[in-house]
């Protein structure tokens, strides 16, 4: 029994410096630069629809400060507690509407207007974007929650108002946070638009397959009308407006008309009337009349934003990639990031019937220990995560949940821990040869 | 401010009812008189909320039935507060009136609370308690000041409010409402007059800061209240907001005078950033900015930065054509010419 149990971890050892070994020599080629490629509206969307995603635009690129006072920081509701100021702050890379930019925002924003925030350790200047969420409650109940990094105690337009931080490196000398990163948004009105039918059809194929490889998944769905819920790391959010209004709340401290209340809210801390985004009843000239996008709330128009903005587009693959592309496939992580998805009827009659290329089924899986995150999400468990959407990954920055790697290879590797769906195909990936794993990685950032 | 509105509030302490009404509803009754006079304070900073407040929270604590320390604290709360405070305020006296129903203290008090922020409302709840209870006093008070204010001003309803409450309570003070509006804070201007006289650097910016608190307190005091209108709200806004450009120049100028380059460039990069925000947002106060930067680019010898803000300027003109603004322009770039 000793002896055998001896050849395993010689075993295991074995295996740990082959493939070691072998990964060493692939490198991720970074994040593909030049032309953005993203960020403009969905192709064939009407006028109408154009200009109210040209506006809507604007409104996700406000600033918002406490009361709207502060010049160049026209938005109104920052805080009591927030982890950002604006939507395309952190939705920033490669452009707007997308994930972490190269220099985190979170830095000079714990000081802004006068805030006397201390940056958080996990906060870094080359490191991502994060907003922080606690495990447990201090009397060892699930909390789960967000937690703002900043307040505005301090500011000049918080006179006043003398909310701490919450004690971050205690938390976390407790093990007990963890962090996210934020999603792009770039295409979402075709996820929007997909039908629950596609996406259970869709995780059904290749049943035998995926089960053979221990991928079994499932989704996250609402409470409320028992219908799949899409948006967010774990799948929670329903709708992009639900998603938005999130967001707005708990990123910037805005309440809003889906999320009415206002966070950490402490009487000396609160300066404007809830919700402190609503839909407009005079527009900014102080008409009554006005465009949709004038007159609608900033949750609307974000909404909007995202609805309307068209998906990463790829660059045309080198031979190289077009092997990763088929290895993507044959190796089995294609069946969770699936390649193709097609739209139902949508309000826009150019993203009706739309085929689009998300690389995700949009179900939650089982990640394993490695990645789990202790946090419950509707129907996500502490470590089922959403299958990240790969379209426009060769341009992203920062992988996982929490941003822990700028490396394609890492996050491939981290994928696969005790308890994962993913351990089968991530073995398989390993065993590719070392050119082989190169055109996968090559394939990936060319998305 | 703070001593006029305790002036008020004390000659409320110093009179005598009329016959047949109860004396706590015109006056402080005898035994708190002086609890009063050392609950409310007169601090330096008006915006310390906690300061002004809690001697009348424990006032009103220590005689729940006294009716004037109730309004005292509310009128505290007014004074002091910001949205948060008012909004609890209200919701405090909605939950007093529903835990003594039919007591018309409280009802009265709820309906007081609204005084401000909803007034309109509180004119209909105290009107509608006078009409069962038409000998309140302090109902024909709070009505009599409502109607004097400039914002619901009504002169005929006002004299009968003022002639009903000098029947029941003879001698009593009325009350103004709102209580007076800070002036808009003078700090950022002298701020900018002592640079000019080489004022010592650190303590100008710390006066420049300080102006623009007191000036974001002061919109406290007008936002969330329906004294004021849209339109002096906004105004009040856009002034304050150009305050900060002010407060801004002062932060560079001061940070060059004390050697700090770099704090100075970050400051004005900062600056240029909320430029292009403005412009994005079409603001009017664009086309100030625009010059402003140029002149701190002007002052530090940054020739290139000053003209690529003549550039930004020029770019406006030519969407917003202005002749006016043309000129001023070309003396800019003439005066930089000459440098």
């Amino acid at each position: 029994m000793k002896q055998r149990h001896l050849l395993a971890v010689v075993g295991l050892a074995l295996t740990v410096v082959v493939s070691a070994g072998s990964l060493e020599a692939q490198r991720d080629p970074g994040p593909r630069g030049g032309d953005p490629g993203v960020g403009g509206f969905f192709p064939g969307l009407s006028p109408d629809e154009q200009s109210f995603f040209n506006a809507a635009i604007q409104d996700f690129m406000e600033v918002d400060s406490v009361s709207g006072s502060v010049s160049g920081e026209p938005g109104t509701g920052l805080g009591p507690t927030f982890n950002g100021n604006s939507c395309a702050q952190c939705h920033a890379h490669p452009s707007v509407g997308g994930s972490s930019p190269a220099t985190n925002p979170q830095v000079a924003l714990a000081n802004l207007d006068g805030a006397r925030n201390t940056v958080p350790s996990f906060i870094t200047t080359d490191g991502p974007v994060r907003e922080a969420r606690f495990i447990r409650n201090s009397n060892g109940t699930l909390d789960g929650g967000v937690h703002g990094l900043y307040t505005i105690a301090g500011r000049t337009d918080a006179e006043g108002c003398s909310l701490s931080q919450p004690t971050f490196a205690q938390q976390l000398a407790a093990g007990n946070v963890i962090f996210r990163i934020p999603t792009p948004v770039f295409g979402l009105g075709l996820v929007e638009a997909t039908p629950d039918s596609t996406l259970l059809t869709n995780l059904a194929a290749d049943r035998r397959v995926k089960s053979q490889l221990g991928i079994n998944g499932t989704f996250n769905m609402s409470g409320n009308d028992g219908t799949i819920t899409r948006f967010g790391w774990k799948a929670q959010n329903k709708s992009l407006m639900v998603f938005a209004g999130e967001a707005y709340n708990v990123e910037q401290g805005v309440s809003n008309e889906a999320f009415i209340n206002e966070r950490s809210a402490v009487a000396g801390c609160i300066y404007n009337g809830s919700p402190e985004d609503a839909t407009r009843m005079l527009s900014s000239a102080g008409s009554s009349m006005g465009t949709e996008a004038e007159m609608s709330s900033d949750l609307v128009n974000f909404a909007a934003f995202m609805r309307l903005t068209a998906p990463p587009t790829p660059v045309s693959m080198s031979a190289s990639a077009r092997n990763g592309a088929n290895l993507f496939t044959s190796v089995g992580c294609a069946l969770c990031h699936t390649s193709t998805l097609t739209t139902g009827m949508a309000k826009s009659a150019a993203m009706s019937n739309a085929t689009y290329h998300p690389y995700s089924d949009f179900a939650i899986h089982h990640m394993g220990s490695r990645l789990s995150d202790g946090i419950n999400q509707g129907a996500a468990g502490p470590d089922q995560f959403r299958t990240a959407p790969l379209w426009g990954l060769g341009q992203r920055l920062f992988f996982l949940h929490d941003g822990r790697t700028a490396d394609l290879v890492q996050a491939i590797q981290a994928h696969s821990s005790n308890g994962s769906e993913a351990n089968n195909v991530t073995r398989r990936f390993n065993s590719l040869s070392r050119s082989q794993m190169q055109d996968v990685l090559n394939f990936l950032r060319s998305l | 401010m703070v001593s006029k509105i305790g002036f008020v509030l004390l000659a409320t302490l110093a009179t005598s009812p009329a016959h047949g009404v109860s004396p706590a509803t015109c006056e402080a009754s005898p035994e708190i008189r002086t609890e009063i006079a050392g609950a409310i304070v007169v601090a330096p900073d008006p915006s310390e909320f906690e300061k002004h407040v809690a001697p009348l929270r424990t006032l009103r604590q220590r005689h729940p039935q006294d009716v004037i320390a109730h309004e005292l604290y509310q009128d505290a709360v007014q004074n002091h507060g910001i949205e948060g405070h008012l909004r609890q305020l209200t919701e405090e006296y909605q939950v007093l009136s529903m835990q003594h129903p039919d007591e018309l203290m409280y009802d009265y008090l709820y309906a007081r609370s609204l005084i401000g922020r909803n007034t309109r409302e509180a004119i209909r709840q105290i009107n509608q308690l006078l009409a069962q209870h038409p000998e309140f006093a302090p109902a024909h008070r709070s009505l009599e000041a409502i109607y004097d204010s400039a914002a619901f001003r009504d002169v005929e309803k006002e004299k009968a409010e003022q002639v009903r409450f000098r029947q029941l309570c003879p001698g009593s003070a009325l009350q103004h409402l709102p209580a007076p509006l800070p002036d808009p804070s003078p700090l950022v201007d002298q701020a900018e007059a002592q640079l000019a006289g080489h004022g010592e650097p650190e303590r100008i910016l710390a006066m420049a800061q300080q102006g623009i608190r007191d000036d974001e307190w002061r919109l406290q005091r007008i936002r969330p209240f329906d004294w004021y209108t849209v339109e002096f709200k906004r105004q009040s806004q856009v002034e304050l907001q150009e305050k900060y450009w002010k407060m801004w120049s002062v932060e560079v100028r001061c940070d060059r005078l004390e050697g700090r380059q770099d704090k100075a460039a970050e400051v004005l990069s900062a600056m240029d950033q909320r430029a292009d925000l403005l412009a994005r947002h079409s603001d009017p106060l664009y086309w100030n900015v625009r010059t402003t930067l140029a002149r701190l680019y002007e002052e530090g010898k940054q020739k290139d930065l000053a003209a690529k803000e003549f550039d930004s300027m020029e770019q406006f003109l030519s969407q917003h054509p202005d002749p006016q603004r043309r000129n001023q322009l070309q003396e800019l770039r003439v005066h930089m010419a000459s440098q």
